[in-house]
Parts: structure tokens; C-alpha cells; sequence
């Protein structure tokens, strides 16, 4: 074998070793880390229009994770949740600044109401033309669905919602009535509506990690 | 609401317009590509030395369609066949290598076809096969060189690659340019920012595989399989990531426009305009492609502003002025988090300063101030002046909107204070080229 074969097959040797070790390792690290600097942009952007959402997001992150993790929710599924998590509001940009920003939720009349909770739908229509982020669009649009379908007979219910939508609709309305209402309040919010506004298993996942000293550990996957 | 026949009549028109603009192309091309086998074929030696090779190169080929790469949403794609190709060019003839490439060619096609991937499948084929014929003969021109010289019999494959691997990545982006309306060179640079590492590998492949056949070792070649796999599923994550990049500005545009709509056609003007602008003051291509973006987002921070106050048909008061002006803060403050965006997160936040100082946010003098950031003042400004950014109220300020010559005529009086003079000239050279 002449010295230009060796040298050839081994630099090749070498070079497939390092593309293995590029590809699998390095590059969907990469591909992780960029993606979540995209989403990150979004909420910031969310929450210069909207700053009494502010912190909100970080909250349903945290607390939504906890849920996942309790439920053994594949690495997979807590990845897209987070995500969804984070990408679920990006609809607000659509709601009027002054509805949020002037106005307090018991001031709305029935029309603001439904503009506002068309964030939703706008967010999942905004995910459908991205198709790197096009997966999580169905999770994002019912991520306030009841789970008894009771506000929107045409949306799925029950176990046709996908479980990234019934955890964010438990944590975000839990995020929210903790806000305004206190911790206490929300988590009676939280017992009344098990079974009819929110899905049982994530409720009852939900109120065991409240009490949990994990609740603000993060995914060391997505660090 | 527009009717449903307006629309197909539309699509229709649409169909035409394209079969138009790559009718003419495709003809030549496949004139070409026709002269180009039959050259092959008759001009060059064809040697059935070893079937056994001959055979597991054709399987690798085969192999090698099922694992392709869409390089951009368009269709370039990649497929990891080049070194079995080179292969069979050294050691059987170009003749080979056509018969080779274009059996490689029908798999994909087929394979394609099953997935319901490709909706101008067969245009795409016919022009794939002609520009394959085309680059062999190319190729197996430049490996004659190598013949004739003294170059050794594993390097000769190499020449092969060069001249394969340039005709082939010219003549693609070119159709590809042709067929989505891109210009050639912004084709020809997405496509070649993703592979130039990954022809440095697929050089040290193809001489990998040459090797192993001058050495008799023919058994070990389907061991390639596994860089080629590799080499894939990188291309495939690099794809991801410039993907990615261009999703991020899309989806940011998106949220704009749903919190403005009138911004709608007013960014992308400004954005074109805003790279001709950078070619015209000598900034390279890279840098010209990157002022595009900055100035597709110049103004994501009213993302953050009030839209009532946006769409305000009066003049603002001074409370509403500064609400305003925090969008350039606001809009380095949201683009901060993505790396890729350091560049230009700067520009954004300083593209309403001013050569004199009075700008926002920071009251940057003249020095201070990025070229790029006074390239996107000037191009916006000129839009706005222009009136062509309409709103709610039917134009976007309390001002009524000027013609080009009185804009222009604007931009001079306020050159050398508002706006940097150096990017004024640029810009009216590139706005009086446009009008001519």
C-alpha cells in the first residue's frame, strides 16, 4: 500500500470520526441553543408590549417543567413544552396594546374578552407558517381550551387535547390567579376546575410540585 | 372576498409565467446536456476491467439517493453520490460515470415521486440529468488534464470532482435562481455557505474511495457509507440552522405586522433599497446581505409601541414622541438573546441617530455612528417622505406624502445633520437608477 493510500485513509478515518462526533453531538446542541434564542426573543418582545406579563412566561417554564417531569414525560416532550411554554403567547403582539395595558380584565366587555383569548388561535396560525416550530402549533392554539370543551364545542376536548395544552392551560391559569388572587385562591381554582376547566392528571401534577422543592429546578437538557 | 376562478385564473397565469421563465433555460439545457453525453461517450475510453467494482459503485450510488438534503425550501438538493461517480470516471470511463449518475438520477426520481415530494418532478429530473451529462463531461475534461500530465492515477479522480463539482453547483443555482425568481449569486452563496467545509470533506471521500479501488481492497467501499451518512446528517443540522436564522426574522416580521399592519411592504422596500445602498458604498456582499436584515427589522421594537399611537393621523405630542422613540431601544433589547444577531443589534439600536448629535437613543456623534445604521435612516426615512407606507388612515403621517425628486431634495438639505452625506449620495444614485 503506497504512502498516499495510508495517509489518505487515515486522514479519512479521523475526518469520519470527527464528522460522527460534529453530527451527533455538537450540532444539535447547536440547533437546541439557537432555538431558544429565537423563542427568548419572541417573549421579550411579548413583554415590552404587554409589561404586566412580565416574569409570567419564566413561571409557567419553571412550573410547567415540574409538571413534566412528575408526569415522566419523554425528554422530547418536556423539550417541545418548554417551547410551547414560551411560544404561547407570541399572539399577544395582535391584541390591542391599550386593551392590556389601559385596562383592567374586569373592565372588558364580552368583545375584548374574545380579543384577548384570540392570542391563542393567533399564536398556533403564527407556529403553522414557521415549520421548524410548526409541531407545537396545535399545543399553543388550545393552551387555553377547557378540558370539558365546554367554551368552544368545536375544539378538541378531553383526551383528544394534546397533553402540552392541558399542562399549560393548568400552570398558566394557576401563574395567573397566583398573581392576582394569591397562591391559596389559585390553588382553589385549580381543585374546583379538575375534571371540568382542567385536565385531572395535570391538575393533580401540578398541586403534588407546588408543594415539591424541585418546582425551580430546570431541565439540565435545555440549560 | 376574491372569487375562487379569479384565483385559479391567477394560479393559472402564475403556472405560465414560470413555465415562461424556465422554458427557454430548460431547452438549452437539455440541448447541452444531450451534446454533453454524447461527447462523453464517444470522446473517452470506456474499460470493463473489474464488474465486480462496477457493480457495488452503481449499488452506492443507488444507496446514496436514499439519503438526500434540501439545501433551501426551493429545491436545491444534495444527494452524497460524487465520489462513486469520480470513481467510476477513473477506473471504467466518463461513459460509466454518465451511466452511473443518470440510473442515480431515476432512483432519486423515484423515490421522490413515492414520497409525493417533488410537484415539478419531471422539469426537475430532466434538467437534473442534463446538468449531470454537462458536468461529466466537464469533469472527465479536467481528469483528461490530469491523465496527461503526471499526475497519479488517485489524484485523478480529483479533477473529476473539480470540474463535476463546479459545473454542477453553477448550472443548479443557476436554474434554481431562475425558477424562484432569486438572483443567481444570492442562490449560488446560500448554497455554497453551506457546503464549503463539506466539499473539503467530500474531496478527501472521493480520494478515500479511489484509494481502496487502486488497492484492490473494492470490498471495503461500502464502509464509505458511514462518513457519507455523517456527512449528511451535518449538512442536514447546518441546513437547520440557516433555517432557523431566516424563520427567526419571518416570525418576528410576522409578529410586527400583526401588532402594525400597515408595516406590511414598507420593510421590505426599505430592506432592498437599504442593500443596494451598502453594495453602492462598497461594503461586501456579506455585509450588504446582513444591512437587508438589520433593515427588515430596523423597527421590530414598535412591536412594543402603541398603535393608536402609530396610526395617530395629528402631530404627536412630546409624551407620544418619546413613547415612540424608545422602539430602536426596544428593538435591540428583543433581537439581544440571538447570537446571530449580535451584528446587527447595534445598527438597529442606533439607526435614528444623527451626524449632529441630536439623534436617539444615545446622541451618538457622527464617528460613532455604524455606517450600516445610517444607511437604514436614510432608506426609511425616504420611504416615510414618500408616502408609500400607508396606514389605517389611509397614509401613514399627518404629512402629505412627497414625490421622489421633493424627497431627495429633502435628504440634501438635511444632509451632513439628519443624515450622513457619504450613504445620501449612494442613496440617490441608487433611487435616480431605479426611476431611469
Amino acid at each position: 500500500m503506497g504512502i498516499l493510500t495510508v495517509i489518505v485513509l487515515t486522514l479519512m478515518t479521523v475526518a469520519t470520526f470527527w464528522l460522527l462526533y460534529h453530527s451527533r453531538m455538537i450540532l444539535p446542541r447547536q440547533l437546541d441553543e439557537r432555538t431558544l434564542e429565537s423563542v427568548k426573543a419572541f417573549g421579550i418582545a411579548v413583554e415590552l408590549r404587554f409589561p404586566s406579563h412580565q416574569g409570567l412566561s419564566k413561571r409557567v417554564i419553571s412550573l410547567s417543567g415540574a409538571v413534566a417531569r412528575h408526569m415522566g414525560l419523554s425528554a422530547e416532550a418536556k423539550r417541545d413544552l418548554e417551547l410551547a411554554g414560551r411560544l404561547r403567547d407570541i399572539g399577544m403582539c395582535a391584541v390591542p396594546y391599550r386593551l392590556v395595558n389601559s385596562l383592567s380584565p374586569s373592565e372588558w366587555n364580552v368583545a375584548d374578552k374574545a380579543r384577548y383569548m384570540g392570542h391563542a388561535d393567533v399564536s398556533g396560525s403564527m407556529l403553522e407558517q414557521i415549520p421548524e416550530l410548526s409541531r407545537l402549533a396545535s399545543a399553543v392554539k388550545y393552551h387555553h381550551a377547557r378540558f370539558d370543551g365546554a367554551d368552544d364545542p368545536s375544539a378538541p376536548c378531553g383526551s383528544k387535547l394534546p397533553m402540552s395544552a392541558r399542562i399549560l392551560k393548568v400552570v398558566a391559569d394557576f401563574v395567573w390567579y397566583e398573581r392576582i388572587q394569591g397562591s391559596l385562591i389559585a390553588r382553589e381554582i385549580l381543585k374546583a376546575g379538575r375534571g371540568t376547566a382542567y385536565c385531572p392528571q395535570a391538575a393533580d401534577a401540578l398541586l403534588t410540585v407546588l408543594t415539591s422543592a424541585r418546582v425551580e429546578q430546570r431541565e439540565p437538557s435545555l440549560v | 372576498m376574491r372569487d375562487q376562478k379569479s384565483d385559479t385564473t391567477m394560479k393559472a397565469q402564475g403556472r405560465a409565467r414560470k413555465r415562461n421563465r424556465i422554458g427557454v433555460p430548460l431547452a438549452a439545457l437539455l440541448t447541452a446536456g444531450i451534446g454533453s453525453a454524447s461527447l462523453s461517450i464517444v470522446c473517452f475510453q470506456t474499460h470493463m476491467t473489474h464488474p465486480g467494482t462496477f457493480y457495488i459503485l452503481f449499488g452506492m450510488i443507488a444507496l446514496s439517493q436514499l439519503m438526500p438534503v434540501d439545501l433551501t425550501r426551493g429545491g436545491v438538493r444534495v444527494v452524497f453520490a460524487l465520489p462513486f461517480i469520480a470513481a467510476l470516471a477513473v477506473f471504467f470511463g466518463p461513459a460509466a460515470a454518465l451511466a452511473g449518475d443518470l440510473a442515480g438520477q431515476v432512483v432519486g426520481a423515484l423515490l421522490s415521486l413515492r414520497k409525493g415530494r417533488d410537484s415539478e418532478g419531471a422539469v426537475r429530473v430532466l434538467a437534473n440529468m442534463a446538468i449531470s451529462a454537462i458536468s461529466i463531461w466537464c469533469g472527465s475534461g479536467l481528469m483528461h488534464m490530469f491523465q496527461l500530465g503526471t499526475v497519479r492515477q488517485l489524484l485523478w479522480g480529483l479533477g473529476f470532482i473539480a470540474g463535476y463539482g463546479a459545473t454542477n453547483l453553477l448550472l443548479i443555482t443557476w436554474l434554481e435562481a431562475r425558477m424562484n425568481k432569486r438572483t443567481w449569486m444570492r442562490a449560488e452563496l446560500a448554497a455554497l455557505g453551506l457546503t464549503v467545509r463539506s466539499i473539503a470533506l467530500y474531496a478527501l471521500l472521493c480520494l478515500a474511495v479511489t484509494s481502496l479501488i487502486a488497492e484492490k481492497m473494492w470490498y471495503l467501499v461500502p464502509l464509505s457509507l458511514i462518513p457519507v451518512w455523517a456527512l449528511r446528517t451535518s449538512l442536514l443540522y447546518q441546513t437547520k440552522l440557516y433555517e432557523n436564522y431566516y424563520s427567526t426574522i419571518g416570525a418576528l416580521n410576522m409578529m410586527l405586522q400583526r401588532a402594525h399592519p400597515y408595516t406590511h411592504g414598507h420593510l421590505e422596500r426599505v430592506a432592498e433599497t437599504a442593500e443596494e445602498v451598502a453594495r453602492r458604498l462598497g461594503l461586501g456582499t456579506q455585509r450588504a446581505r446582513l444591512v437587508r436584515e438589520a433593515a427588515i427589522l430596523h423597527d421590530i421594537g414598535k412591536i412594543a409601541v402603541d398603535e393608536e399611537i402609530l396610526d395617530k393621523p395629528s402631530r404627536l405630542t412630546n409624551e407620544e414622541l418619546e413613547h415612540v422613540r424608545l422602539h430602536s431601544t426596544w428593538g435591540a433589547e428583543i433581537l439581544s438573546p440571538v447570537r446571530e444577531f449580535s451584528a446587527i443589534v447595534p445598527w438597529i439600536r442606533h439607526h435614528h441617530e444623527r451626524p449632529d448629535g441630536g439623534g436617539y437613543p444615545d446622541r451618538l456623534s457622527n464617528i460613532e455612528i455604524p455606517i450600516e445604521s445610517k444607511i437604514i435612516a436614510v432608506v426609511d426615512a425616504f420611504d416615510a417622505m414618500t408616502g408609500s407606507e400607508e396606514g389605517p388612515h389611509g397614509k401613514r403621517t399627518y404629512r402629505e406624502p412627497m414625490t421622489i425628486p421633493q424627497a431627495l431634495t429633502e435628504l440634501d438639505r438635511c444632509s451632513g445633520t439628519q443624515f450622513d452625506p457619504d450613504v445620501v449620495r449612494a442613496f440617490r444614485t441608487v433611487v435616480e437608477a431605479e426611476v431611469a
